[in-house]
């Protein structure tokens, strides 16, 4: 049966961790109370992490401070053992809307854009973008523009923007919120698939449980704001890729029994009697 | 517009308005002693001086009066024609369609052009200046008023059909209502204009407003006197624009509840 | 497409598409439209002719209220004459040149008062102050300081220009989304490379939605500034027609004036629905 970690037990040793989030909390105004409070986690090399939780939690804000937009209150995020200051090609930010597509540039000079800011030659961009883009299954679209697109190949594109550069950390902000269910499942799996080629660090923000178990290694479980909390952290075992079943079936059940739990701000109830 | 980090604590609110109203002000003043040329660049003491001199003059009341009577009346008069004939038009779809290509021809003449006209069939006098006037203020209500009664959501329109509202009914209280914010836009600008259209006028007539004033001026090359006149039309302007901006946020707020726009 | 949403910008287009998207139209339908368009306008211009013709002949004064028949003499004595092509030429040069200036000062301006908060609050006083000056009140001075010639003349246009270009410059980069930045921040991008390849291109919508407010601007204040005081010039006819009384002349050049202002306007809607096509606001609109 899988287990909660608590928030506070000492991560297993297995890799280093590349992101360190170290008690940090953040308030809008002094006079108010913090949107969360002293968040701490590590996040290891390679690993998929999903942080979950309701809205209004801080999980938006947690994402925007190891970005680099935003300098919490309290606290500091770290990676590789140094002090973030702001943004950075290293976290490479895949944002909930389409905002951050440039609609006049093609699909591929989309992608192409973090090269071209980083001064890379046209012939090397080009290779890259084009193994890009065949991962994410756009290369017949590449000469299209944004509008042409339907929402998930928007997603797609910035996925493929995430990836061009050998950015060591990808962050994810309800990267499929905004599409309908069936694209929204497929995009999953093909993100699923993705990782498992590329290996990046993710971190990734949502509210849909079934989300968090198809995709992530580890779910951190935020309390509900204000002054929000990582209630627990789930080991997510299954194996990739990860397609209903009983296994899957019991996680979500498990998530959601952590959600309720967390929301409420009260420890995770043992349940007596439980099947294994 | 930083991309960057936020700082949380905000830095103490230096007030750049004032500063950048007074830096000038200085710019200015040292300029005009560099160039020691007061036909060419008054100091702005001189200005100042001149200015004052002007404000307690009776005669420049009459002045300041005639044109904002002229602004008053012409703009009235235009902004209720632009929107009784922006409404008509913007009713019927065909009558829009067919009134197109009219409506934006006599909106690119510009009405200082009409002075000609207006003066040989008016005389000389506030019946053309008024003419220009309500020339200038017309169009932008009415091309707004229009553009406004045909930007429905069609969801509305149909809510309002499927509620039994005839034709004129959607007219009245869908359409109309609609286009209020977008008209009272081009109001505004339309104020703008009738004021800049009126003294355009009384420079060309040349018998009494700020607009002769200060192209009189330049008869004595009394410079001081055409810059006092300068920054008399830009405050009363001025006045004018914030004076709508604040009767128009009281009066109708409720056709701006829930919209993005100011 | 739409009508205005800012003071800064004045009223747009009558013929408004509605809110609903449009399917993008075949050429046949395209012809088509044209052809009705065209029809409409050519039936109703008929009428118009007539209507003006019995009017003018039951008023029966043809100095003080000319009829087509003598606009159109009017019209062709001053085609024959050259004199109207010579006054087209002269107004449009400085509404041109004019029109540059003041759109390259403008943008420049608006870029810079839109990245600088202290330039912003520094500015907007001064700035929301002389916008209510008329150009034409600047005529004196401008005269004083340039003498009276045609640079008078360009820089009122340009004053117009600078002012409507720099302000829905401005309006524009306060439009650009929160994420479109972040992610150039994110990409690691200089400022310099953030404004080149992020700012100005995301405000160019905004850019074109002032610059054709100002095309219209220039084609006012060229009349005005003509008016008082040029060799030659459209303005200059008006003038002209006042001095004499010859009303149909300045009938010619109303129509002159306000067919071209009209083509310049088309013109530019045209450039910027080809050329500047990915710029648009939602790139598949067209600006009508």
């Amino acid at each position: 049966m899988p287990a909660t970690t608590p928030a506070n037990a000492a991560p297993p040793t297995e890799l280093p961790p590349l992101l360190q989030i170290d008690a940090v909390s953040y308030r809008y105004k002094a006079s108010l109370p913090p949107v969360m409070e002293d968040i701490s986690l590590d996040i290891r090399y390679g690993e998929f992490f999903v942080l979950l939780g309701p809205s209004g939690c801080g999980k938006t804000t947690i994402l925007n401070q190891v970005a680099g937009f935003e300098k919490p209150t309290t606290g500091q995020i770290r990676v590789r053992e140094e002090r973030i200051t702001g943004p950075s090609p290293d976290r490479a930010v895949i944002f909930q809307g389409h905002d951050s597509l440039l609609g006049w540039l093609t699909v591929r000079q989309n992608v192409e854009f973090p090269l071209k800011v980083a001064g890379v030659s046209t012939t090397q961009r080009r290779e890259r973008t084009q193994e890009v883009l065949e991962l994410v299954e756009l290369a017949g679209q590449a000469d299209k523009f944004p509008h042409e697109l339907s929402g998930g190949m928007k997603q797609r594109v910035q996925i493929a923007r995430g990836l061009v550069t050998d950015a060591r950390v990808l962050l994810m902000d309800e990267p499929f919120g905004a599409l309908d269910a069936q694209t929204r499942t497929s995009l999953q799996l093909q993100l699923s698939d993705i990782w498992e080629r590329e290996r990046r660090t993710v971190l990734f923000i949502t509210h849909d449980i079934a989300e968090a178990v198809i995709l992530g290694d580890r779910v951190g479980v935020m309390s509900s704001g204000p002054s929000a909390y990582l209630h627990s952290i789930v080991d997510i075992g299954l194996d990739r890729p990860r397609l209903r079943s009983p296994e899957f079936n019991a996680y979500v059940d498990l998530l959601e029994r952590t959600v309720t739990a967390a929301k409420r701000r009260e420890p995770l109830p043992e349940r007596a009697g439980e099947a294994a | 517009m930083s991309a960057l980090a936020v700082p949380l604590r905000r830095p103490a609110r230096v007030p750049w308005p004032v500063l950048g109203v007074v830096g000038a002000g200085v710019l200015w003043q040292v300029a005009a002693v560099l160039t020691d040329n007061q036909a060419t660049l008054p100091t702005l003491s001189s200005v100042l001086g001149e200015l004052v001199a002007l404000v307690q003059d009776p005669e420049l009341r009459d002045h300041v009066s005639s044109t904002l009577g002229r602004v008053a009346v012409g703009f009235g008069s235009g902004a209720l024609l632009g929107l009784v004939l922006g409404s008509l038009i913007g009713a019927v779809g065909p009558v829009r369609r067919v009134l197109n290509p009219y409506l934006n021809f006599l909106r690119a003449v510009a009405p200082i052009a009409w002075i000609v006209p207006a003066t040989i069939w008016l005389g000389v006098g506030d019946g053309s200046i008024l003419f220009v006037v309500v020339y200038a203020a017309i169009w932008p209500v009415a091309v707004n008023t229009i553009a406004g009664m045909a930007s429905v959501a069609p969801d509305r329109v149909r809510m309002g059909r499927m509620f039994g509202l005839s034709p004129f009914g959607v007219l009245w209280r869908i359409r109309v209502p609609n286009a209020v914010p977008v008209a009272l836009t081009g109001t505004r600008l339309s104020l703008g204009l009738s004021f800049m259209a009126a003294v355009g006028a009384e420079m060309i007539i040349g018998r009494d407003g700020l607009g002769y004033l200060v192209y009189d001026a330049r008869s004595y090359f009394d410079t001081p006197l055409m810059f006092a006149g300068i920054l008399l039309l830009g405050g009363v302007g001025y006045l004018g624009d914030l004076l709508f901006a604040s009767a128009r946020g009281k009066v109708f707020a409720r056709f701006y509840a829930g919209r993005s726009d100011a | 497409m739409t009508a205005v949403t800012t003071s800064s910008i004045p009223a747009e287009r009558v013929d408004v598409h509605p809110a609903r998207r449009r399917l993008p139209a075949l050429p046949a339908a395209l012809l088509r439209r044209a052809a009705v368009g065209t029809a409409v306008l050519g039936s109703s211009l008929a009428v118009l002719l007539v209507v003006w013709a019995l009017a003018a002949d039951a008023f029966g004064m043809p100095f003080l209220f000319p009829g087509p028949v003598d606009v159109a003499d009017a019209l062709g004595e001053a085609v024959s004459d050259g004199l109207l092509l010579t006054a087209v030429g002269a107004s449009l040069a400085r509404i041109a040149a004019g029109f540059a200036i003041g759109s390259a000062l403008g943008v420049t301006l608006g870029l810079v008062l839109g990245l600088s908060p202290v330039a912003r609050g520094l500015l907007s006083p001064v700035i929301t102050f002389f916008r209510f000056v008329p150009p034409l009140a600047w005529f004196a001075p401008v005269l004083v300081w340039f003498g009276a010639g045609e640079s008078a003349m360009v820089v009122l246009i340009v004053y117009t220009g600078v002012f409507v270009v720099a302000l829905s410059t401005l309006e524009g980069t306060s439009r650009i989304p929160v994420d479109m930045l972040r992610m150039a921040g994110a990409a690691g991008a200089s400022w310099w490379q953030r404004l080149l390849w992020v700012t100005l291109p995301a405000t160019l919508p905004s850019i074109f939605a002032g610059m054709r407010v100002a095309v219209g601007t220039s084609f006012m204040t060229v009349v005005s500034a003509e008016m008082l005081g040029a060799p030659e010039g459209l303005g200059v006819i008006v003038n002209t027609g006042m001095i004499t009384t010859r009303i149909p002349d300045v009938f010619v050049a109303i129509l002159a004036l306000g067919l071209l202002g009209l083509l310049c306007d088309r013109v530019f809607v045209l450039l910027v629905n080809t050329v500047g096509r990915r710029f648009r606001e939602h790139a598949d609109a067209v600006v009508a």
